[in-house]
Protein backbone atom coordinates (compact mmCIF):
# COMPACT_ATOMS: atom_id res chain seq x y z
CA UNK A 1 0.00 0.00 0.00
CA UNK A 2 3.41 2.36 1.01
CA UNK A 3 4.65 2.53 -2.91
CA UNK A 4 0.68 3.17 -4.28
CA UNK A 5 0.89 6.11 -1.31
CA UNK A 6 3.70 7.54 -2.39
CA UNK A 7 2.67 6.81 -6.20
CA UNK A 8 -0.27 9.32 -5.34
CA UNK A 9 1.27 11.56 -3.49
CA UNK A 10 3.87 12.09 -6.03
CA UNK A 11 1.12 12.20 -8.37
CA UNK A 12 -0.64 15.47 -6.77
CA UNK A 13 2.62 17.27 -6.17
CA UNK A 14 2.47 16.93 -9.86
CA UNK A 15 -0.84 17.93 -10.57
CA UNK A 16 0.43 21.38 -8.35
CA UNK A 17 3.11 22.22 -10.70
CA UNK A 18 1.19 21.77 -13.61
CA UNK A 19 -1.87 23.80 -12.60
CA UNK A 20 0.69 26.55 -11.27
CA UNK A 21 2.77 27.00 -14.14
CA UNK A 22 0.09 25.76 -16.57
CA UNK A 23 2.09 23.55 -18.14
CA UNK A 24 0.83 20.22 -19.38
CA UNK A 25 -2.90 19.42 -18.86
CA UNK A 26 -3.42 23.21 -17.49
CA UNK A 27 -2.57 24.24 -20.93
CA UNK A 28 -4.06 21.43 -23.63
CA UNK A 29 -6.69 19.01 -20.97
CA UNK A 30 -7.34 16.99 -24.37
CA UNK A 31 -4.08 16.73 -26.04
CA UNK A 32 -2.33 15.62 -22.09
CA UNK A 33 -5.04 13.41 -21.75
CA UNK A 34 -4.14 11.93 -25.05
CA UNK A 35 -0.59 11.96 -24.57
CA UNK A 36 -0.54 10.13 -21.20
CA UNK A 37 -2.77 7.28 -22.44
CA UNK A 38 -1.27 6.77 -24.97
CA UNK A 39 2.04 6.82 -22.82
CA UNK A 40 0.68 4.39 -20.52
CA UNK A 41 -1.15 2.21 -23.15
CA UNK A 42 2.49 1.98 -24.92
CA UNK A 43 4.69 1.03 -21.48
CA UNK A 44 1.70 -1.67 -20.64
CA UNK A 45 2.57 -3.54 -24.05
CA UNK A 46 6.32 -3.38 -22.97
CA UNK A 47 6.24 -4.39 -19.76
CA UNK A 48 3.61 -6.84 -21.20
CA UNK A 49 6.35 -8.18 -23.50
CA UNK A 50 9.00 -8.33 -20.77
CA UNK A 51 6.46 -10.39 -18.50
CA UNK A 52 5.71 -12.94 -20.94
CA UNK A 53 9.63 -13.10 -22.19
CA UNK A 54 10.35 -13.53 -18.58
CA UNK A 55 12.36 -10.57 -17.70
CA UNK A 56 11.14 -9.35 -14.57
CA UNK A 57 10.11 -11.25 -11.45
CA UNK A 58 7.93 -9.54 -9.04
CA UNK A 59 9.30 -9.00 -5.97
CA UNK A 60 6.13 -10.12 -2.63
CA UNK A 61 7.39 -6.53 -1.05
CA UNK A 62 5.28 -5.57 2.08
CA UNK A 63 5.22 -2.09 0.32
CA UNK A 64 2.73 -3.65 -2.81
CA UNK A 65 -1.00 -4.46 -2.18
CA UNK A 66 -0.10 -7.43 -3.91
CA UNK A 67 -3.26 -6.93 -6.09
CA UNK A 68 -2.55 -8.82 -9.52
CA UNK A 69 -4.46 -7.00 -12.64
CA UNK A 70 -2.89 -10.01 -14.69
CA UNK A 71 -0.43 -12.66 -13.59
CA UNK A 72 3.41 -10.47 -12.98
CA UNK A 73 0.89 -7.20 -13.44
CA UNK A 74 1.06 -5.42 -10.17
CA UNK A 75 -2.22 -3.33 -9.46
CA UNK A 76 0.51 -0.05 -8.97
CA UNK A 77 2.22 -0.51 -12.46
CA UNK A 78 -0.03 1.58 -14.40
CA UNK A 79 -0.15 4.13 -12.16
CA UNK A 80 3.74 3.80 -12.27
CA UNK A 81 3.33 4.69 -15.40
CA UNK A 82 1.20 7.28 -15.31
CA UNK A 83 3.02 9.22 -12.76
CA UNK A 84 6.13 8.09 -15.06
CA UNK A 85 4.62 9.79 -18.32
CA UNK A 86 3.44 12.60 -16.37
CA UNK A 87 6.87 13.38 -15.03
CA UNK A 88 8.55 13.32 -18.60
CA UNK A 89 6.11 15.49 -19.78
CA UNK A 90 6.49 18.27 -17.06
CA UNK A 91 10.15 18.32 -17.68
CA UNK A 92 10.10 18.89 -21.33
CA UNK A 93 7.15 21.49 -20.88
CA UNK A 94 9.16 23.44 -18.32
CA UNK A 95 12.36 22.82 -20.26
CA UNK A 96 10.63 23.91 -23.72
CA UNK A 97 9.19 27.09 -21.55
CA UNK A 98 13.14 28.15 -20.66
CA UNK A 99 14.14 27.38 -24.06
CA UNK A 100 11.74 29.33 -25.57
CA UNK A 101 10.29 32.20 -22.85
CA UNK A 102 11.58 35.02 -23.52
CA UNK A 103 9.97 37.52 -21.01
CA UNK B 1 14.42 -13.82 -24.47
CA UNK B 2 16.84 -11.07 -23.27
CA UNK B 3 15.55 -7.50 -21.74
CA UNK B 4 17.83 -6.00 -24.17
CA UNK B 5 16.41 -7.45 -27.22
CA UNK B 6 12.76 -6.10 -25.96
CA UNK B 7 14.12 -3.07 -25.79
CA UNK B 8 15.90 -2.85 -29.23
CA UNK B 9 12.13 -3.92 -30.88
CA UNK B 10 9.90 -1.46 -28.82
CA UNK B 11 12.83 1.58 -29.09
CA UNK B 12 13.07 0.75 -32.54
CA UNK B 13 8.70 1.03 -33.00
CA UNK B 14 9.86 4.30 -30.92
CA UNK B 15 12.16 5.72 -33.75
CA UNK B 16 9.82 5.12 -36.12
CA UNK B 17 7.31 6.61 -33.77
CA UNK B 18 9.41 9.56 -33.72
CA UNK B 19 10.22 10.04 -37.05
CA UNK B 20 6.48 9.86 -38.48
CA UNK B 21 5.44 12.57 -35.49
CA UNK B 22 7.97 15.07 -36.18
CA UNK B 23 7.82 14.82 -39.89
CA UNK B 24 3.87 15.29 -39.17
CA UNK B 25 4.55 18.51 -37.25
CA UNK B 26 7.45 19.79 -38.77
CA UNK B 27 9.82 19.01 -35.59
CA UNK B 28 13.05 18.48 -38.06
CA UNK B 29 12.72 21.18 -40.23
CA UNK B 30 16.03 24.27 -39.85
CA UNK B 31 14.76 27.31 -38.42
CA UNK B 32 16.20 29.34 -41.57
CA UNK B 33 16.98 32.89 -40.89
CA UNK B 34 13.61 35.31 -41.34
CA UNK B 35 13.74 36.59 -45.03
CA UNK B 36 13.59 40.70 -44.69
CA UNK B 37 10.67 42.18 -46.21
CA UNK B 38 8.96 39.00 -46.41
CA UNK B 39 5.42 38.86 -44.29
CA UNK B 40 6.80 35.57 -41.76
CA UNK B 41 9.49 37.72 -40.56
CA UNK B 42 7.37 38.95 -37.98
CA UNK B 43 6.30 35.65 -37.15
CA UNK B 44 8.11 34.88 -33.62
CA UNK B 45 10.84 32.27 -33.66
CA UNK B 46 9.71 28.67 -33.56
CA UNK B 47 9.53 27.07 -30.30
CA UNK B 48 12.81 24.75 -29.82
CA UNK B 49 12.02 20.84 -30.29
CA UNK B 50 15.18 19.11 -29.46
CA UNK B 51 16.74 21.38 -26.85
CA UNK B 52 14.10 21.09 -24.44
CA UNK B 53 14.11 17.23 -25.37
CA UNK B 54 17.59 16.70 -24.27
CA UNK B 55 17.12 18.23 -20.63
CA UNK B 56 13.95 16.34 -20.00
CA UNK B 57 15.66 13.35 -20.69
CA UNK B 58 19.13 14.14 -18.92
CA UNK B 59 16.66 14.57 -15.72
CA UNK B 60 14.53 11.45 -16.52
CA UNK B 61 17.39 9.72 -17.01
CA UNK B 62 18.73 10.79 -13.37
CA UNK B 63 15.81 10.40 -11.64
CA UNK B 64 15.26 6.60 -12.91
CA UNK B 65 18.95 5.84 -11.75
CA UNK B 66 17.86 7.53 -8.53
CA UNK B 67 14.02 5.90 -8.11
CA UNK B 68 14.43 2.31 -10.02
CA UNK B 69 17.33 1.63 -7.75
CA UNK B 70 15.33 2.35 -5.03
CA UNK B 71 12.37 0.34 -5.95
CA UNK B 72 14.61 -2.35 -6.47
CA UNK B 73 16.44 -2.15 -3.04
CA UNK B 74 13.02 -2.26 -1.13
CA UNK B 75 11.97 -5.53 -3.39
CA UNK B 76 9.26 -3.39 -5.48
CA UNK B 77 10.13 -5.96 -8.27
CA UNK B 78 13.66 -7.79 -9.90
CA UNK B 79 14.66 -9.60 -12.86
CA UNK B 80 15.82 -12.63 -13.80
CA UNK B 81 19.33 -12.37 -13.99
CA UNK B 82 19.66 -14.63 -17.47
CA UNK B 83 17.50 -11.97 -19.14
CA UNK B 84 20.27 -9.13 -18.45
CA UNK B 85 23.39 -8.35 -19.54
CA UNK B 86 24.93 -7.45 -16.45
CA UNK B 87 25.35 -4.05 -16.67
CA UNK B 88 23.93 -1.61 -14.27
CA UNK B 89 23.58 1.45 -12.68
CA UNK B 90 22.97 1.53 -8.99
CA UNK B 91 20.62 -1.24 -8.49
CA UNK B 92 19.11 -0.91 -12.01
CA UNK B 93 19.86 -2.47 -14.79
CA UNK B 94 20.89 -0.52 -17.79
CA UNK B 95 18.07 -1.70 -19.90
CA UNK B 96 15.31 -0.41 -17.48
CA UNK B 97 16.97 3.32 -19.20
CA UNK B 98 15.37 2.31 -21.92
CA UNK B 99 11.89 3.31 -21.03
CA UNK B 100 12.66 6.94 -19.88
CA UNK B 101 14.71 7.21 -23.21
CA UNK B 102 11.52 6.23 -25.29
CA UNK B 103 8.84 8.53 -22.71
CA UNK B 104 11.38 11.60 -22.85
CA UNK B 105 11.42 11.58 -26.81
CA UNK B 106 8.32 9.88 -27.87
CA UNK B 107 5.52 11.18 -25.75
CA UNK B 108 6.50 15.49 -26.41
CA UNK B 109 6.67 14.28 -30.66
CA UNK B 110 3.11 13.68 -29.72
CA UNK B 111 2.34 16.18 -28.00
CA UNK B 112 3.73 18.60 -30.51
CA UNK B 113 2.26 16.88 -33.31
CA UNK B 114 -1.28 16.89 -31.58
CA UNK B 115 -1.21 19.17 -28.79
CA UNK B 116 -1.78 23.39 -28.15
CA UNK B 117 -0.12 25.43 -30.67
CA UNK B 118 1.59 28.76 -30.11
CA UNK B 119 4.97 29.39 -27.86
CA UNK B 120 4.74 28.18 -24.52
CA UNK B 121 5.07 31.44 -23.39
CA UNK B 122 6.70 33.35 -20.20
CA UNK B 123 4.95 31.25 -17.18
CA UNK B 124 1.93 32.62 -16.08
CA UNK B 125 2.12 35.31 -12.82
CA UNK B 126 0.81 33.84 -10.23
CA UNK B 127 -2.74 34.88 -10.04
CA UNK B 128 -3.23 34.48 -6.24
CA UNK B 129 0.25 35.78 -5.53
CA UNK B 130 1.60 33.30 -2.97
CA UNK B 131 4.80 32.92 -4.65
Amino acid sequence: MAYLSFLLIGAACLVALDRRFRLFFWRGPRSATLVLVAGVAFFLVWDAAGILGGVFEHGSSPLATGVLLAPGLPLEEPFFLAFFCYTAMLLFTAAERVAGGRR
Amino acid sequence: MTYALIDVVFLAVVFLMVVFLATAAGLFRVQKPPVAGFRSAHRPARTPFWRPVLAGAAVLLVLTAVFDSAMIAVGLFGYRPEALSGLFVGLAPVEDFAYPLAAAVMLPALWRAIGPTGSPGPAPSDPKGDT
